[in-house]
């Protein structure tokens, strides 16, 4: 289960990395955006998140149509406060309107924080914006504290089998 | 990257690895499970090669241990440009001159962040680059 605590941080204004795996054992990384928790779990079923990924992204894609194996790393900009969930996509849809009003307002406040902290130019990051997006559904397995120092890769949250 | 696209050299990124903006790396276990987090800095060792820090990455270093490939994503600071580097482990280095090289920038880099100290560097691990490729703005 999620604790209230970590949803707020999962559907924070930070940035979210995602990684996969292809049949081969080829890992990939690319940003993803607008996560959401769909339900943080309990003792009847895992956690599942649903987010976007640039249609561009198409490495990631073909690795979740393939393996199905998904990292999400949701960071804080200014405190670096990280949480990486670990679990297999459940499905992967066109994105709808408010997926795309959705995403538009997660990178706008994404790249703000990274502004107001970094100071870089929000022109510069304008050529960050992602074009279409594919919506991914995950079952949550795994949750690992992945905030920068000793506790890096701690557990956060018990695993759960999903069906 | 198109067939007609010219091969980008490790040398022509050299922007991207001042550290500027963090990067990032994936690893996956042996059965298949992906990692992914942020590094702060990866650092140009020759025309073939970078390396990494290893400090608190022990997911990352498991992996590795089981899976040498990693996929870096690294930013072009002045125009946010990012290129995604295939990369395959060689070897760590734990002494030498770009052992210090890397520590002196952990404790710069940590000073920034008000870590200082909190950082150890225990290696540098040298990856090998097979792949450049510009990622699509």
């Amino acid at each position: 289960m999620l604790e209230p605590s970590l949803v707020e941080h999962l559907e924070s204004d930070g940035t979210l990395l995602v990684g996969t795996v292809d049949a081969d054992g080829i890992p990939e990384a690319a940003y993803a955006w607008a996560l959401a928790v769909l339900d943080p779990g309990d003792s009847a079923g895992p956690p599942v998140v649903r987010f976007l990924v640039p249609e561009r992204a198409t490495r990631t894609r073909a690795n979740l149509a393939t393996t199905g194996r998904i990292a999400a790393t949701v960071t804080d900009v200014e405190t670096l406060v990280s949480a990486q969930l670990k679990g297999r996509v459940r499905g992967v849809e066109p994105s709808t309107p408010a997926d795309g009003r959705a995403c538009r307002r997660r990178f706008d406040a994404v790249m703000a924080n990274i502004h107001e902290v970094e100071g870089t130019a929000i022109d510069v990051l304008e050529r960050f914006r992602p074009g279409p997006v594919v919506a991914v559904t995950m079952a949550v397995e795994e949750v690992y504290d992945q905030t920068p120092g000793p506790v890096a890769g701690s557990r956060l949250a018990p695993t759960v089998e999903t069906p | 990257m198109s067939a007609d696209t010219a091969p980008i050299a490790l040398r022509d990124l050299g922007v991207c690895f001042e550290g500027a903006v963090p990067s990032t790396i994936a690893t996956a276990s042996a059965d298949g499970v992906p990692n992914v987090t942020y590094l702060s800095k990866v650092h140009l060792v020759d025309d073939d090669h970078v390396g990494l820090s290893d400090q608190f990455f022990s997911k990352t270093n498991r992996n590795l241990a089981e899976n040498p490939y990693a996929c870096v994503l690294v930013f072009d600071p002045t125009t946010y440009d990012q290129y995604r580097l295939l990369v395959r482990y060689e070897r760590s280095e734990r002494q030498g001159r770009l052992f210090d090289r890397v520590d002196r920038d952990i404790e710069a880099i940590a000073a920034l962040t008000g870590m200082a100290g909190v950082f150890k560097l225990r290696a540098v691990a040298i990856y090998r680059v097979l792949e450049i490729e510009a990622v699509e703005a």
